[in-house]
């Protein structure tokens, strides 16, 4: 917890860009006087290291809350005359954010907390920020500002990425299942088509979205009629194939395992019985399989989310064209407003795809 | 079947050569293209600057992968073990791109940003499959070992990291795999590897150097694969 | 000689040991007898410090084993657990030679000693020396887990279960083996089961166990007649105390002298039990067995009556 307290007065604590051309100068916790702001935190995040489990989580949360409003507090006084100032967090204020992000999480993790729980704790952390919100203690803070300011493509942004998302998952959902049930009942073609899928995975993404433009391209030109359905080299088309193609192993990896999932006594049992098969397939196979398939779901999701950012690369939409533009034009804050966003979608699918695992599960 | 692990690299490397002599080939494939071929820099400059990336960045990562997944899974190390729970659950949520973009703002553009994203991406494979492989040590065998008069530290070099070998072997495989593909997303950030032909022909909108930058990047992670892969097979079979 | 004094222990809010107090003989083959969460695994374990006491003390020849670091310790004992736990990436000879190398040996003398004990558990050296654990059958396996464990020539050997996990005929001629290297070697055994006949055919003194304490401890014929608690007597008499009984005794100590007996009676060895005597009598429709010493010669008669003086 020292290090939440230290590394902003050590490493520097906010950094101030008065616009876009100017290079940030940074700012140090003595060149600002928000003590009204930092010192609650400090004392929270010094407690948190003392106080048991889920008050100390919940003492890593007001830490991170004033850290926040602090930082507000300066960019506010700092940028108000100047529409176009950014002010971020430094280096200093980045590290306390994410070792009293840890700290909560250890905390919860040492007083027992499930995933049911740490979801609540998230789900609190997130009403907290979103009440400072609500009473305007973030709105001068970089980021925020240029939320408000992107706000239609922000949700064109996330419309987008699920859509990108969609429409490569449910495909892949599709012929992946069927792939691995394949290779569940033809074990040695089906081997072989497995070992093509995770070669495939050996290819790095962008190398394989790159390598579809040229061909679907091509495609686009020889026929029209595709070209007028939107298939183009550049755009959507080589990311949402692309990354259908990366989903089909885990999906199909999770199918075969979650066939193959009863114990083969119960398979037996039920046969003995006198199940027909598809009744040992719909009565026994199916429900025991279920878990692992849908943890198999998971994974393809979560990596959906994170490929789809990589396709804005090559035109397609969603989150990565924020942030690729900000890398382009170093603004930290637009990057942020991409790179956040996917973070916060991966985790949040993450942890709402494993609470219904753990739901099926008991 | 001894020679089957080297073919990819054999093409990586027969690809390399053979691009800088391919200039009329893509000039006929590309014919609206004034510059088909990628000169800024040799590819084979691109390719030694890419493979120190990935080496650069898998060595701290064993070495943390390893460690902390040692760590882990000793006796009494619940802390660590949820703080490693935590960083795994974490990063496979958060693609490695957002977290260069995110290291930009705070470490500035280059080589940087795609360092730390390649040692944290690098590390998780080697942290799971060693916490994994050493959660499968057989607790006879541990009994077995304790009751002999094995120490600690004997009991996980003679006993529990060589049968824990292969699997974690396998993890840094993965590993490898997973920097060559980081590194090259590296690009994006200004790093120079085989990802800057790819990022400089979609800005310019010359697909020439973007196909050039693809295949070199989709060979050497095929060779890096094989390669691993030659060496992890002969460790695993030597204990059936 | 070891001795326990007190011993208490619990995991959580349950008790494995509610204060054991215990002696095993120098040289006795102890077995520790109870069912499953009697505690008997627990007080073995903490023998050689796999687990320590809550209170209590565990002395080994009057030295309380937690004045010695647990290493050192446990490689003066021999451990032989249920599960085997041959280390898998070892050929036979690394796992049998695993303590000695642990001790410091010489390669020699460490070659010299996995042939002695591969010889003494009935294994050709040279057919399995080199072998890997993977290779072996279940009786095999735990045939070089006793190997393992006597290799540093240890004067105390704890047995975990050593047997529940082989087949029927293999933990019989198991049992038979340990039998024959505790009459060779004199080495003090102590061995927990829950087999009530493992425990009578091995045992020189027998520890019956429930929740946690010591119900009753003496030779096992002493346990079978006087019986201080009804849990011991349900526990031995299982519907079959008189066979248990018989299968105590020798059936040379039941025999007369062999007389005018028919040619037509059956035979067996003079160092059978009397249990084998009247099994062999059943079989044959018979009311006598000759017993037949070593050389094959008669060396005394069981009659039908004798067997009751068992």
């Amino acid at each position: 917890m020292l290090v939440a307290v230290l590394a902003p007065l050590l490493l520097g604590f906010a950094v101030l860009a008065p616009n876009r051309i100017v290079p940030p100068r940074g700012i140090a916790v003595g060149d600002v006087h928000v003590w009204g702001f930092l010192a609650p935190a400090a004392l929270a995040a010094l407690a948190a290291a003392m106080l048991p489990g889920r008050m100390a989580a919940i003492a890593c949360g007001v830490a991170l809350c004033g850290l926040l409003g602090g930082l507000d507090d300066v960019a506010g006084r700092l940028t108000a005359s100047l529409s176009a100032a950014r002010l971020g967090p430094a280096a200093g204020s980045w590290i306390a954010c994410g070792a009293l992000l840890l700290a909560a999480r250890l905390a919860l993790g040492r007083a027992g907390t499930g995933a049911a729980g740490r979801a609540a704790a998230a789900a609190g952390f997130v009403v907290a920020i979103a009440a400072m919100l609500a009473l305007g203690l973030l709105g001068d803070l970089g980021l925020v500002r240029e939320a408000t300011a992107r706000g239609p493509e922000l949700r064109a942004a996330l419309a987008g990425h699920l859509e990108l998302v969609a429409a490569a998952l449910l495909p892949a959902l599709a012929a992946g299942a069927a792939a691995g049930a394949f290779a569940f009942t033809m074990r040695r073609i089906g081997g072989a088509v497995m070992g093509l899928l995770a070669a495939l995975q050996v290819i790095p993404a962008m190398a394989l979205f790159a390598l579809l433009i040229e061909p679907l391209a091509a495609l686009g030109r020889a026929v029209p009629l595709l070209r007028e359905a939107g298939l183009r080299g550049i755009g959507a088309a080589p990311a949402v194939i692309g990354v259908f193609l990366y989903l089909l192993l885990p999906i199909a990896a999770a199918t075969r395992a979650a066939l193959g999932a009863a114990p083969a006594a119960a398979v037996d049992a039920a046969r003995g019985l006198g199940f027909a098969p598809g009744q040992v397939l719909r009565r026994v196979r199916l429900p025991l399989g279920a878990p692992v398939f849908l943890g198999g779901l998971r994974t393809a999701t979560v990596q959906a989310v994170g490929l789809v950012t990589l396709g804005a690369l090559v035109g397609a939409g969603g989150f990565g064209v924020l942030m690729f533009q900000g890398l382009g034009q170093f603004a930290p804050d637009l990057i942020l407003l991409g790179a956040l966003p996917v973070a916060a979608l991966a985790l949040v699918l993450d942890a709402a795809l494993r609470a219904v695992e753990d739901g099926l599960a008991q | 079947m001894r020679l089957a692990p080297l073919l990819p690299a054999a093409l990586f490397l027969a690809a390399l050569l053979a691009l800088p002599l391919a200039g009329p080939t893509f000039g006929a494939l590309f014919p609206d293209v004034a510059e088909p071929l990628y000169r800024r820099e040799s590819f084979i400059a691109l390719t030694l600057s890419h493979a120190w990336l990935v080496l650069a960045s898998l060595v701290p990562a064993a070495v943390t992968g390893i460690g902390l997944g040692v760590a882990a899974t000793r006796p009494g190390a619940r802390e660590m073990r949820v703080i490693a729970d935590a960083l795994v659950g974490f990063a496979q949520a958060v693609p490695p791109v957002a977290i260069i973009a995110i290291a930009v703002p705070v470490v500035g553009f280059g080589v940087t940003p795609s360092l730390i994203a390649l040692v944290c991406y690098a590390t998780l494979p080697v942290l799971r499959a060693t916490t994994g492989a050493l959660a499968t040590v057989p607790t006879d065998v541990l009994d077995a070992a304790r009751g002999s008069g094995m120490t600690p530290r004997q009991m996980l070099f003679q006993v529990e990291l060589p049968l824990a070998a292969p699997p974690i072997l396998a993890g840094l495989r993965v590993a490898a795999v997973l920097a060559v593909a980081t590194a090259a997303v590296g690009a994006v950030a200004g790093a120079s590897c085989l990802g800057t032909p790819i990022i400089a022909g979609l800005v310019n909108g010359n697909p020439a150097w973007v196909v050039q930058g693809a295949v070199l990047t989709g060979l050497m992670a095929f060779a890096v694969d094989g390669l691993l892969g030659a060496l992890v097979r002969p460790v695993s079979a030597s204990s059936p | 000689m070891i001795r326990f004094e007190g011993v208490r222990k619990s995991f959580g809010g349950a008790t494995a040991l509610a204060g054991l107090d215990l002696v095993v003989p120098e040289g006795a083959f102890a077995v520790l007898l109870g069912g499953s969460g009697a505690g008997k695994s627990t007080a073995l374990r903490m023998i050689n410090r796999l687990i320590d006491p809550d209170a209590g003390r565990v002395l080994l020849r009057g030295r309380d084993v937690a004045a010695e670091a647990a290493p050192a310790l446990r490689r003066r004992i021999g451990y032989v657990i249920q599960g085997i736990g041959l280390f898998p990436h070892w050929t036979v000879a690394r796992n049998i030679g695993a303590v000695p190398r642990l001790l410091g040996w010489d390669e020699k003398r460490i070659a010299a000693r996995v042939d002695e004990l591969l010889t003494l558990l009935r294994l050709d050296p040279a057919a399995y020396r080199d072998r890997m654990p993977a290779q072996l059958s279940g009786g095999q396996a735990q045939r070089i887990g006793v190997a393992r464990a006597l290799a540093a020539d240890p004067d105390i050997l704890l047995m975990d279960e050593p047997f529940g996990a082989l087949d029927a005929v293999t933990r019989q001629a198991l049992q038979q083996e340990m039998a024959r290297l505790h009459a060779a070697t004199g080495k003090t055994i102590l061995l927990v089961t829950h087999d009530v006949e493992e425990a009578l055919s091995l045992a020189t003194r027998l520890a019956v166990m429930a929740d946690g304490r010591l119900l009753q401890e003496g030779a096992p014929r002493d346990l079978l007649d006087a019986p201080a608690d009804p849990r011991v007597r349900d526990l031995l008499d299982g519907g079959a105390i008189g066979m248990r009984r018989l299968s105590l005794v020798t059936a040379a100590s039941l025999a007369g002298p062999t007389g005018e007996a028919p040619a037509a009676l059956p035979h067996i060895p003079a160092a059978a039990t009397g249990r084998d005597a009247l099994e062999a009598m059943l079989a044959a429709r018979a009311e006598a067995v000759v017993l037949l010493d070593a050389a094959g010669a008669p060396a005394g008669l069981v009659a039908l009556r004798d067997l009751l003086r068992a």
